[in-house]
């Protein structure tokens, strides 16, 4: 199995390991019907230092690595790590995973959490962003690759309304 | 690299340019599908783009053996 956008194994680990998060970015977009490819699996995070906890054991199997540092430094993705940093892009055996602690347009997790419902997803349950919200954190991230995806995220709101 | 985004009605205008090429009948394909069923179809999507990039690494790399071998023997007849 390829490991790029390997939503099919890292969400069920986060999930199973009761990790609070928040899918957003282009898994969110799958989810909603979006016809795009996308190579990282991108989640809002809680800061709660249990969950922290719990988001570094579930991963510590895994080898998270950050994805810009050369190989061989030392780096543990541990709890203090991530309750000392705050976005994190990630390599691990199970693909790339962005780990973000806040995003432009959306805030932290509970700032977020309004605007995301639960969706049951290979016996899990997962919380995904909502896809007025979607748009809304596409269109604050500024960035011109991400005028097609909001394009057809509009066009799949028109679709649901 | 970041760029400035022009003024919101600029911005808008280049989205509706966007969504005319959007192909809605894949959108439709996907909204007729379960959540799940969407991230295997993706995933399978992903599968695929793979074995296709494998294939192409494994054929430059015969390719090159090729060449290698031929300009060998180009050489030894020499």
């Amino acid at each position: 199995m390829t490991k790029e956008g390997n939503f099919v194994e890292l969400l069920p680990l986060l999930a199973a390991h009761r990790v609070d998060f928040i899918l957003i970015g282009g898994g969110a977009g799958i989810a909603h019907g979006l016809a795009r490819s996308t190579y990282d699996v991108d989640i809002v995070y809680s800061r709660d230092p249990d969950n922290l906890q719990r988001l570094a054991d579930c991963l510590a199997p895994y080898n998270p690595y950050l994805r810009d540092m050369p190989l061989g430094l030392p780096f543990s993705l541990d709890a203090r790590t991530l309750g000392n940093g705050l976005n994190f892009t990630l390599n691990t055996e199970l693909g790339a995973l962005d780990l973000l602690g806040d995003v432009p347009g959306g805030g932290g997790y509970q700032e977020l959490l309004a605007s995301s419902y639960v969706i049951k997803l290979f016996g899990y349950e997962c919380r995904v962003v909502t896809l007025e919200k979607l748009i809304q954190l596409k269109r604050a991230a500024g960035r011109p690759k991400d005028l097609e995806a909001i394009a057809e995220l509009q066009l799949l709101l028109n679709s649901s309304r | 690299m970041r760029f400035e985004l022009p003024p919101p009605d600029t911005f808008d205008a280049v989205l509706e340019a966007y969504k005319k090429d959007v192909d809605v009948s894949l959108l439709r394909e996907n909204l007729k599908l379960t959540v799940e069923e969407r991230f295997l179809k993706f995933q399978r999507f992903m599968q695929s783009m793979e074995t296709i990039r494998q294939a192409m690494l494994d054929s430059t790399s015969s390719m090159n053996q090729t060449i290698a071998e031929n300009s060998s023997s180009s050489r030894e007849m020499k």
